[in-house]
């Protein structure tokens, strides 16, 4: 034992001598301050929300008019379209969850993160994985299914990037100082688990396939995205809300039935992509089966975010955004349920309709990552919001634009299908050749609305972006929120 | 499943996790991988592609087409338009399989049966409003005659083997 004892201290010395000398003189690579690597994710989150609001407006306005920028292959729809979704998927949604796993699981452990130089440097290489993926969508380097466009050595980086941050996670949580591992880490650690998992068994075994067994590979990857999106964006609200609004959260318990089921459910909702498609029945029964049972999960975590925001929303900024967004994610669940079945995909499947179920999804997934910024840049910087109005404004264009854009996509989908479907019956020519010119001026109304749901979504982004800079450039000085602090009844615990 | 102060073990929230996932791997992947309606014993008609024609696909994956066309005809009303239903057979050695998720334009399963005439497509694809004005779909000028010709050639191999 005192062997070991001096073993340590030797090491330690060694480190103290030889090693940190050296770390320290990269402190921009290699930060130690507290919530280095939680500052890193969410301002490179910030920098692709720009990048990728840009790449979403021309793809819309290339619905609308085609002839936009159409004479170069890299800016052609089909290749912008899968950067865009990419971008969305892993530079804002991932990068930012990845920021929120750093900031929260050390405040609600009250440990300080195991690494802040690992975290920076896992950061500094899922920036780079996004840069290159991306780049290789724009020149047309893509595996050519919907959801795992990147070609495989992305997918290597990318699965790699996805183990060091649990690592990270795990480091810290297993040294924390609270005894309890509540509801925020929870939802955190088991997304960190899902993503690796679900993402690399679909991405390496693709190839390994063809056709109709491809696709069970490629729902599960859609599905392991949404649900841990899903958990990242239920475990930031129960961590700002209960701080935000000093209620307790409202019940553990439910909360912890809540992420069970998720998890138990929600994986299977990648079977559903493709109901009376070529897949077999039983299959898609299982699917079906699953997306009513999502609605459990669904009500419990709405209930509960709901009831812990009580009478809070005018306390915090964060916390309209966060009721905001898990109501859309509630009320997507349904939407995706209500699509599901025979009858009702018989119309809608394989139309606008599952653009719109993406598009609240994603748009419930970037409100919640909206808000925990709102939330914790201010906290993490000791700068105090320079325009709190500003944020209000926010919310309600950012909902505002998402709605419309969501509504008229799925209304979008219902005309289509029944167009598609009113012209079989009939013997209309609606399906093929000049007949589709019909269904495309059908949705042309749509497509504008979702344009201009597109402008509200920007200017919410211009407003937040600008917000933070301002913020940061001349944001009253506060005290940093400090990693361990001492004890907050209101952030910790609740009813059991 | 609690320790003496009731809270949850970091190896349960870990086990959970995981445990559902080895279970959605393997009830929602393995067994229908392994069931034999998608085997070699599935029914449906695989395609026969030319050198030129596997370049054309090529290019159409490279080009995204799969963002807006589906290649699957479903058991639906509205789909009877565009041939005989979609099977697992069909789609033997595409890999991808291109079934796209939503439709911004046709389903492209048998457009080889609709429209067999290379030069047409590649007019098509060069301007799709010249030849149906109004069109949505964009333009694939900047892609090289011998490139549009390969995603011509391709696209009438698409063709469901029903003698018309």
């Amino acid at each position: 034992m005192k062997k070991r004892e001096q073993m340590k201290a030797r090491v330690d010395a060694l480190r103290e001598q030889l090693l940190e000398p050296l770390l320290s003189r990269f402190p921009r690579i290699l930060p130690t301050a507290p919530d280095s690597a939680a500052r890193y994710a969410l301002f490179s989150a910030l920098m692709w929300f720009a990048i990728w609001i840009l790449i979403a407006a021309t793809t819309a306005i290339k619905l609308v008019f085609p002839e936009f920028i159409d004479q170069f292959g890299f800016m052609s729809y089909g290749r912008m379209r899968q950067a865009e979704t990419n971008v969305l998927n892993w530079g804002v949604l991932f990068m930012g969850a990845v920021g929120a796993a750093f900031a929260i699981v050390p405040r609600v452990c009250q440990v300080r993160l195991w690494s802040e130089r690992i975290g920076a440097q896992i950061v500094i290489g899922l920036n780079q994985v996004v840069l290159a993926g991306t780049v290789l969508v724009f020149l047309g380097r893509t595996q050519g299914i919907s959801g795992m466009e990147w070609p495989w050595p992305v997918d290597i980086a990318l699965v790699a990037i996805m183990v060091g941050v649990l690592q990270v996670l795990m480091a810290t949580v297993m040294r924390r100082g609270e005894e309890r591992l509540n509801a925020p880490a929870r939802h955190l650690i088991a997304a960190f688990h899902v993503l690796p998992i679900t993402y690399a068994v679909a991405n390496f075994s693709t190839p390994f396939f063809y056709g109709v067994k491809q696709t069970y590979f490629s729902g599960l990857a859609a599905a392991g995205f949404l649900l841990a999106m899903s958990l990242v964006g239920v475990g930031s609200s129960l961590f700002v809300l209960p701080r935000a609004t000093g209620n307790p959260i409202f019940s553990d318990r439910l909360s912890t039935f809540g992420w069970g089921l998720m998890l138990f459910i929600l994986p299977w909702l990648g079977l559903t992509q493709r109901i009376l498609g070529p897949a077999q029945d039983w299959v898609e029964t299982l699917g079906i089966t699953f997306a009513i049972a999502a609605l459990i999960p669904a009500s419990f975590v709405v209930t509960n975010v709901i009831a812990t925001a009580r009478g809070g929303g005018g306390k915090d900024p964060a916390v309209k955004f966060m009721v905001g967004a898990t109501v859309i994610w509630g009320l997507a669940l349904a939407q995706l349920l209500a699509g599901s079945f025979r009858h009702t995909a018989a119309i809608v499947g394989a139309t606008w309709w599952n653009e719109s179920i993406r598009t609240a999804f994603l748009g419930a997934f970037g409100l919640w990552l909206v808000g925990l910024m709102y939330h914790l840049i201010p906290r993490i910087r000791g700068r105090a919001l320079r325009a709190p109005a500003m944020v209000n404004l926010h919310f309600w264009i950012g909902t505002v634009g998402v709605v419309i854009a969501w509504l008229s996509l799925a209304l979008a989908g219902v005309v289509q299908g029944y167009l598609l479907r009113v012209g079989a019956e009939t013997g209309g020519e609606v399906a093929v050749g000049e007949g589709w010119l019909r269904i495309s001026a059908a949705v042309q109304p749509m497509l504008v609305g979702r344009l201009a749901a597109g402008v509200f979504v920007f200017t919410g982004i211009v407003l937040l972006l600008y917000n933070v800079q301002r913020t940061l450039a001349e944001g009253s000085e506060i005290e940093p929120e400090p990693v361990v602090a001492p004890r907050e009844p209101a952030a910790v615990g609740g009813r059991t | 499943m609690r320790n003496e102060r009731g809270a949850l073990h970091v190896a349960v929230v870990a086990g959970v996790t995981v445990a559902a996932m080895a279970m959605v791997v393997l009830l929602g992947i393995v067994m229908p991988l392994t069931d034999p309606a998608v085997g070699s014993e599935a029914a449906g008609a695989p395609l026969a592609y030319t050198e030129q024609q596997v370049d054309g696909r090529k290019i159409t994956i490279r080009e995204g087409c799969f963002t807006c066309h589906t290649r699957t005809v479903r058991d639906a009303v509205g789909d009877e338009p565009y041939g005989p239903m979609s099977l697992p057979g069909d789609y033997f050695n595409e890999a991808p399989g291109l079934m796209g998720l939503d439709r911004v334009g046709p389903d492209l399963t048998c457009i080889g049966d609709r429209q067999g005439d290379v030069d047409a497509l590649v007019k098509h694809l060069r301007n799709p409003g010249s030849v149906r004005a109004g069109s949505t779909m964009p333009s694939y000028a900047y892609l090289s005659s011998s490139e549009l010709r390969a995603v011509a050639t391709y696209l009438t191999a698409l063709t469901c083997g029903e003698a018309e």
